[in-house]
């Protein structure tokens, strides 16, 4: 494990050389390459930084204060109405896709079975009213945007339900993680008898230990995404804009590279509008919110990684065969 | 021993995060890196972040689980923030992105950025936008136009170009006007204002300037 580790280190570190290297025999000045790796990296962090602490806010107040039977009493019974009613819960919760991780985790150590979390995460960050409007204001010329972009994400996010409910919670999530879920359910008895004065110890005790564990993800995810951006040239992607299925496929990767919040996104996409079908913009709109470099850094927090290989590669499918159907059909 | 040292890193570092986006955003140099609508809900989030975090770390009675990593990640953000103090995207970046908007379609443009017919106040944005839209050539030429911004060069053609923010640096975007190819006194990457006017070249709109004054970066250099 320790060895995978050096020699995923090793490999990134070479392809940051080499990429310098080509962009230094190009003319480019290396210097203005890291400042804006910096930058850039930075810029992510700062952004999502808040939404995150208020996601492990909303984690805590979910894992201290409400009780797991009163949790799950409040979800339907029917697994079908279950999904949806958390598909369109994200509605209620301010944080972006950031944010519902640690969101996530107070969830699932309260009972809620990880299949249907991963519902949740993947619909939250588009089936809101934030980013519902921006959508509609960004493609005001084309309304359809909008409700396709809420139909894929309620589509694939449920599809995502139910084909990862045929795994347990143990085998989906990561050894750390299912123990602090059991040692969190095994306090909650004892919590409810403290003052006023060690419940406030207790929440800052929690918040510290969630951003703890989620900050090196958040960092990692970030400084990945500056160094990508600044190492691969965006014409790389933009050579293939006029193949349809190679023009979804890169604004695909462009989304998961990029790691823009779903609620500005589309301001994004719209600046690529003018060179990629509106199939690859609905492409990127509905993946990226749901699957980026950052998100499965802070994932990678909470479930096993071939967890989250076959999460990327059925939500990567889904959202190609949802465009390909869009760029035919519509 | 070895807990405490370690104990005591992570509660330096990630006060140090904490304590250098405070910093950037007392400095005012936030709006380098994200949308100064973010600005309050940002600090206040932190700030709150902040005293929970010391709250942990001051009241602290029993041994935990110690995070290395999350110690290393803060103290190297910590380090870059402070190695690499606030600065605009370079002139790279620019390049990199100006394809990003060169044919942006007009339909969508009138609600990304509705413009007025007042060309007498359009900035950079206005007449990026206008340019862009496709317009009749005849409809702008002659018009005068006084922008502000950086030069950026591709291939052969000039541009006077600023960045436009929607949410944070990752998402900024080049706005850029072409200039027109009799000028050679613009040197790439410096900021200028530019006085002239719209004509006709190679069936295109060009600026072409009448006055060219060297500026410096202003302090807050991108489009919100």
């Amino acid at each position: 494990m320790k060895n995978r580790r050096i020699y995923s280190l090793l490999f990134v570190g070479m392809l940051i050389c080499t990429g310098l290297f080509i962009q230094t025999k190009n003319g480019i000045n290396p210097s203005d390459i890291i400042q804006d790796t910096i930058t850039l990296a930075l810029g992510v962090l700062y952004e999502a930084l808040p939404f995150v602490f208020l996601g492990i806010t909303l984690s805590v107040i979910v894992q201290l204060y409400i009780r797991e039977n009163r949790l799950l009493g409040t979800l339907p019974n029917n697994p079908f109405l279950r999904k949806l009613v958390l598909s369109i819960s994200g509605s209620l919760l301010p944080v972006c896709e950031c944010g519902n991780v640690p969101l996530a985790r107070g969830l699932i150590s309260k009972g809620i079975r990880s299949s249907d979390v991963l519902t949740f995460l993947l619909a939250a960050p588009i089936i809101n009213p934030v980013t519902i409007l921006t959508t509609s204001q960004a493609f005001a010329g084309n309304p359809h945007v909008t409700w396709l972009r809420v139909i894929g994400a309620l589509f694939i996010a449920n599809y995502i339900g139910w084909s990862f409910g045929r795994y347990r919670d143990k085998d989906m999530l990561t050894d750390e993680f299912a123990a602090y879920c059991a040692h969190t359910h095994s306090q909650e008895k004892t919590r409810a008898s403290h003052s006023a004065v060690k419940q406030v110890k207790v929440f800052a005790s929690c918040f510290r230990n969630e951003t703890e564990s989620l900050f090196p993800a958040l960092v990692g995810g970030s400084l990945l995404a500056g160094i990508i951006q600044t190492t691969v040239p965006r014409s790389v992607l933009t050579t293939v804009s006029t193949e349809p299925a190679l023009a979804i496929f890169a604004l695909i990767v462009l989304a998961f590279i990029v790691s823009i919040c779903a609620n500005v996104d589309a301001f994004f996409a719209l600046s690529l509008s003018g060179i990629f079908p509106l199939s690859a913009i609905l492409a990127f709109l509905v993946f990226g919110p749901m699957i980026d470099l950052k998100m499965l850094a802070l994932l990678r927090t909470t479930f096993k990684v071939r967890t989250l290989v076959r999460l990327t590669l059925i939500v990567f499918l889904l959202s190609y065969s949802f465009a390909m159907v869009v760029h035919y059909a519509i | 021993m070895r807990y405490k040292i370690i104990a005591g890193a992570s509660a330096a570092s990630c006060l140090g995060v904490c304590a250098t986006i405070l910093f950037l955003s007392m400095s005012r140099n936030l709006t380098y890196y994200i949308h100064p609508r973010y600005i309050v809900f940002t600090v206040t989030s932190v700030a709150c972040a902040t005293a929970l975090l010391a709250i942990s770390w001051l009241f602290e009675n029993e041994k935990r689980t110690t995070h290395t990593a999350s110690a290393l990640m803060c103290l190297i953000v910590t380090l870059c923030a402070i190695l690499f103090p606030p600065q605009a995207l370079t002139n790279r970046t620019a390049q990199n992105r100006l394809q990003d908007v060169r044919t942006i379609n007009s339909t969508e443009i009138t609600s990304f950025d509705s413009f007025s017919k007042d060309y007498g106040h359009f900035d950079i944005a206005d007449w990026s936008n206008l340019l862009n839209s496709g317009p009749q050539i005849e409809e702008v030429a002659g018009k005068s136009a006084t922008v502000e911004g950086f030069i950026l060069k591709d291939a052969s053609l000039l541009y006077v170009a600023r960045f436009r923010l929607a949410c944070c640096a990752v998402d900024a975007t080049p706005l850029t006007i072409p200039i027109s190819s009799t000028t050679s006194t613009l040197l790439e990457g410096r900021w200028y204002r530019i006085d002239g006017r719209f004509v006709d070249e190679e069936n295109s709109l060009r600026l072409l300037p009448s006055t060219i004054i060297p500026i410096e970066e202003p302090n807050e250099p991108y489009i919100y």
